[in-house]
């Protein structure tokens, strides 16, 4: 489980969001929202990118302020606009959060099939579409043993093919254990993606449309 | 064919001077600057092109510097046939294979210009010092460059993006750690910077460590050094603001925070190796070997603080060196008492506690600014 616990965020004087309480059990959610709601900042400080106040704790006992390296094992996340050093290769990049998440080399070679990113891997990023770098970031996304995955406007830019083997991928993960939660300003097919809950951020605030 | 030369010119040849005037400005300040006058430059050039002519070590250097030049041109061409804004230049592939050739001569040619030019200079030389055959030598050595570069570039265009210069078994295989990500992006995205500011505090310390006894004052060589750890600030902020903007990815990532800073410790470390070198004099001239201890361990450990300071607050650069200003003051007046070696382990401590108290709390003022 996922708790949010009096978390407020603002920058400089300015509130984005408050959520006074927020429980989520394990599942697929959906953040819905216009573009500016706060989605992005939300889902950037669930993932420790951002500071905030209150606190976040995953399964009741592990804390975002007070855990935050074991928290940030368990808990990944994908950026709408990813941005990575362009003399790296995507090659790289894997092999550095896979050391770090302590990945295996099956887990990889899995992820990049799936998301068929092969081809291009060994290139620079700086050579990449914003497409594959979405892909890329998908990749790092899903790499380690996370219980939590953050997407953040995963299916925008991906082609419909790829788009279609994430939501596979995502399905397939949730069977394994792994929890999501999604933002897309963007409808996306609930048949397609059986989620557990939708959530919508609006007025700095964040709703829930259904259970 | 005039308009496809004058496109090639314009698109290519173009930005490959403009964004090599930093490096042909140093190389022709490395030629002709560090000579007292222009007569000595001359006479300096001479000699090395008799050099050239009479000696085959000195014909074989040349011809590997313009070899790494020739690969250098080839790098830039494969550069542009990446870029989506170049994809104008796979028009070429359109062209008959004569006028293709030509074309690619022609850019080639246009690229390779300053090794063209000191080619006739020493066939010239070579010339009217009855040394003909080795002119030939060094004419025929550039024209079987320009050829090879000519083909190369055909490949290249022919290839595009799948063009490999190297075969991938021999592609390096570089560490996957924050560190050395940190490095390459030092020692490449700011390859001029990290030059000029090595060949000032180089130099400065190499001599000051070489006074006789005698003349040797170990508070001015602290007080250079002091300097030359403050003329890093540029880099650190820069490396600061790499890490927060393309690594943003790595907030994300299970790193302990001493793990971290051990990271940043050891880049500026290995940044500040040529001091060190510059720096051994102070143990074979002036025999102070614990004292050379200390400035190797208050070097790193001054760019931490610097680099650490920068998550305090979202600096801008002026603000920055307002900072920087304050603390080489503060250093400035520790090395010149005799708690010096107090620099070290102050700033390892104060960088660690800064660090840690505020690496989660920080964030880029740019997107505050975007909301208001």
């Amino acid at each position: 489980m996922l708790s949010l616990v009096n978390i407020s965020k603002s920058y400089s004087n300015h509130l984005v969001f408050t959520v006074p309480e927020l429980k989520l059990p394990k599942g697929i959610y959906w953040l819905k929202g216009s573009n500016g709601a706060g989605k992005s900042t939300l889902l950037k400080t669930m993932a420790g990118l951002l500071p905030f106040t209150g606190d976040i704790l995953l399964n009741q006992s592990i804390s975002l302020t007070k855990n935050p390296v074991s928290y940030r094992f368990l808990v990944n996340h994908a950026e709408a606009e990813p941005q990575y050093p362009a003399f790296l290769t995507g090659e790289e990049l894997t092999r550095f959060v896979a050391s770090i998440k302590k990945s295996n080399q099956q887990q990889l070679t899995e992820l990049r099939n799936i998301l068929g990113i092969d081809s291009y891997l060994n290139n620079p990023t700086g050579s990449y579409s914003s497409g594959m770098l979405k892909k890329l970031s998908l990749l790092l996304a899903f790499i380690g043993q996370p219980e939590w995955v953050l997407l953040d406007e995963p299916f925008t830019t991906l082609d419909s093919a790829t788009q279609q083997a994430l939501c596979e991928l995502i399905k397939q993960k949730r069977k394994e254990g792994i929890s999501f939660i999604i933002t897309s300003h963007h409808e996306i097919d609930i048949s397609v993606i059986p989620f557990d809950g939708i959530f919508l951020v609006a007025n700095k605030e964040l709703k829930q449309l259904t259970a | 064919m005039r308009t496809l030369f004058y496109i090639l010119k314009r698109s290519v040849a173009g930005p490959y001077y403009r964004q090599h005037a930093g490096f042909f400005l140093f190389c022709f300040f490395l030629l002709f600057g560090i000579q007292p006058s222009f007569k000595d430059a001359l006479i300096f050039h001479h000699s090395v092109i008799r050099s050239i002519l009479s000696s085959p070590l000195f014909f074989w250097i040349a011809a590997a510097l313009w070899t790494m030049y020739a690969f250098k041109t080839a790098l830039f061409f494969y550069g542009c046939i990446k870029k989506e804004a170049y994809s104008f230049l796979l028009q070429l592939l359109a062209v008959t294979e004569k006028k293709r050739i030509l074309a690619l001569a022609y850019l080639q040619t246009l690229l390779f210009l300053p090794v063209w030019i000191y080619g006739l200079l020493v066939f010239a030389v070579a010339v009217s010092e009855d040394h003909l055959a080795s002119g030939l030598y060094v004419i025929f050595f550039i024209s079987f460059l320009s050829v090879i570069s000519i083909y190369l570039f055909t490949i290249i265009l022919k290839k595009g993006k799948t063009f490999m210069f190297f075969p991938s078994w021999l592609k390096t295989r570089y560490p996957a750690t924050f560190s050395f990500i940190l490095l390459r992006y030092i020692f490449t995205g700011q390859f001029t910077a990290v030059l000029i500011t090595k060949l000032i505090t180089f130099f400065g310390l190499y001599n000051l460590t070489r006074l006789e006894k005698n003349y040797f004052d170990g508070r001015i060589l602290w007080l250079y050094y002091i300097s030359s750890l403050a003329g890093h600030c540029v880099l650190v902020y820069r490396n600061h603001h790499f890490i927060e903007k393309k690594l943003v990815f790595y907030r994300n990532l299970p790193v302990r925070r001493i793990q971290t800073v051990l990271s940043l410790f050891i880049v500026y470390f290995i940044l500040l190796l040529p001091e060190f070198w510059a720096l051994k004099g102070i143990i074979t001239y002036q025999q102070a070997i614990v004292e050379y201890g200390w400035m190797l361990i208050a070097g790193p450990s001054t760019l931490l603080l610097l680099h650490c300071l920068l998550y305090t607050e979202d600096f801008s650069m002026e603000s920055f060196l307002q900072v920087v200003f304050g603390l080489w003051v503060v250093l400035i007046f520790f090395s010149l008492s005799s708690l010096k070696w107090m620099i070290a382990l102050v700033c390892i401590v104060m960088a660690i506690f800064i660090f840690y108290s505020s690496y989660y709390r920080y964030e880029k003022k740019a997107e505050i600014e975007k909301l208001e």
